[in-house]
């Protein structure tokens, strides 16, 4: 039903983007078949690193290790116990390292780096809520919406239509009236 | 009162913070019971709920004791399913207290810090999955903030179409997957997102998660496959937005934590001691919570 969706997505508001081929030197590819990489990468994450695709708790370890560096020079308690667990998760670290690497990767292979700049004070509000958001939510868009989605999850299919809801509220506020 | 904590079942040991937030409790005392052969490795959790609690022992009396309900993250769960409550017996004492530990998610022997090879496949196929992760985010076009806010202006449909295809491909390779036995088993043990979160705080987090999405132009996944021309790995680091959520998470942390203190703060005027000490440590907290604010912005 899902991919009907995307697939009619597709055919009403066809690809802005030039998509030349499947090239890893290209700049983009069809957005439905890059999905589908994202998509198929859930196989080997259950198999051998079980956890699924998720990016916001790897902030949750940095945090971790900024408190327990503070805790370490100032003699505070600042690392709580949720904070504690969160130390060790390396797995969430090393997929966020990769997903670095890995955009790298593509950016060099294809040249195709960013340019715009967005507003530095939307960035700042934008990427608190982001975090505190995903955080209260138990899950980010790539959590919520592509591992809790996949095991069908009820809270998932709630949490991803606020998200697109009130994304598109925002963005059609800000549209007309800045 | 004096509780001697142990294990219930052979998969359960004794938590580190168990004793802090018992000890935290005024006129409790615990003493680790170290003889008790699991107890050596330690396992790191919060007790989210503790009572007070009558506890029927052997089903026959009953004892007085500490009910505990232990709600364990997340990264390396083993044993996902609901264990079986339990208690400790003291033996020798007439009244006998005990503890109940109950858990959702055990999770044994995480501060021992030596990592087997298992971890290292797990990480290494996460850090290999992160790749592709933030390879086809970038082919997918979503690293640019001005294709997700087009996404949420409706004007470009790039990121639900990477979205809802990636979904559906996700549906699709569980479905696969729950097919066979092993898969299956593999498959029922990753723990899904917001364990133990009530629907309305899913909502209201994801609420605030999209409009943060909608002003930065990014997600939590998509802010880390951000690139800058310069060529150079630190200035992908240094993006402000990246910067911002990881800043902000952590003031919000430290928000939180001044929150705590007041809060041990009353308790610690209710009870009348360590006053001085805690009255010493919130301005100290808060000195260093306008610091990192006022150092990042």
């Amino acid at each position: 039903m899902m991919g009907a969706m995307a697939y009619g997505f597709e055919h009403i508001f066809p690809s802005l983007l030039p998509v030349t081929n499947l090239a890893p030197s290209s700049a983009t590819w069809f957005p439905l078949l890059a999905g589908a990489g994202i998509g198929l990468l859930q196989i080997p994450l259950t198999l051998f690193a079980n956890r699924g695709l998720g990016a916001s708790s790897a902030f949750v370890t940095l945090t971790a290790w900024i408190t327990k560096t503070i805790d370490r020079v100032l003699g505070t308690r600042l690392t709580n116990p949720a904070l504690e667990c969160a130390l060790h998760s390396y797995t969430d670290l090393a997929l966020l390292i990769g997903t670095i690497s890995g955009s790298f990767l593509s950016a060099t292979l294809s040249g195709n780096f960013l340019k715009p700049r967005h507003p530095t004070l939307f960035n700042l509000i934008g990427g608190f809520c982001l975090i505190f958001g995903a955080r209260l939510a138990g899950g980010c868009t790539s959590g919520h919406g592509l591992t809790g989605c996949g095991q069908l999850k009820l809270a998932s299919f709630a949490a991803v239509p606020a998200m697109f809801g009130t994304g598109i509220l925002t963005g059609l506020l800000v549209q007309s009236y800045l | 009162m004096t509780i001697r904590m142990g294990q219930c079942t052979g998969q359960h040991s004794l938590c580190s913070h168990f004793h802090d937030e018992l000890c935290s409790i005024p006129g409790f005392n615990i003493s680790i019971h170290n003889q008790m052969p699991m107890l050596t490795t330690p396992f790191i959790g919060k007790a989210s709920k503790m009572e007070y609690a009558r506890v029927a022992r052997n089903g026959g009396s009953e004892g007085s004791g500490v009910l505990i309900t232990l709600q364990l993250p997340v990264s390396s769960l083993q044993f996902p399913s609901r264990m079986q409550t339990g208690y400790i017996p003291v033996p020798g004492k007439q009244e006998f207290p005990c503890v109940v530990v109950s858990s959702l998610f055990c999770l044994p022997a995480m501060s021992t810090g030596s990592s087997t090879t298992k971890d290292w496949i797990q990480r290494i196929t996460a850090a290999a999955c992160g790749v592709g992760f933030g390879f086809f985010l970038h082919k997918a076009a979503v690293f640019d903030p001005k294709v997700i806010s087009d996404q949420f202006v409706l004007s470009n449909f790039t990121m639900l179409k990477t979205f809802l295809s990636a979904v559906s491909v996700s549906l699709l390779a569980n479905g696969v997957m729950s097919c066979f036995p092993s898969s299956q088993k593999q498959l029922n043990q990753i723990r899904p997102p917001a364990v133990k979160r009530s629907l309305s705080s899913v909502s209201v987090g994801a609420g605030i998660l999209g409009f943060g999405m909608a002003l930065a132009g990014t997600c939590p996944g998509t802010v880390s496959s951000y690139n800058f021309p310069n060529h150079s790995l630190s200035s992908l680091l240094l993006n402000s937005a990246l910067v911002a959520a990881l800043s902000l998470s952590l003031c919000a942390q430290l928000v939180c934590w001044a929150h705590m203190s007041i809060a041990s703060l009353i308790s610690a005027c209710k009870a009348g001691t360590e006053k001085k000490l805690i009255l010493l440590r919130i301005p100290l907290r808060m000195l260093i919570a306008s610091l990192a604010s006022h150092s990042l912005f």
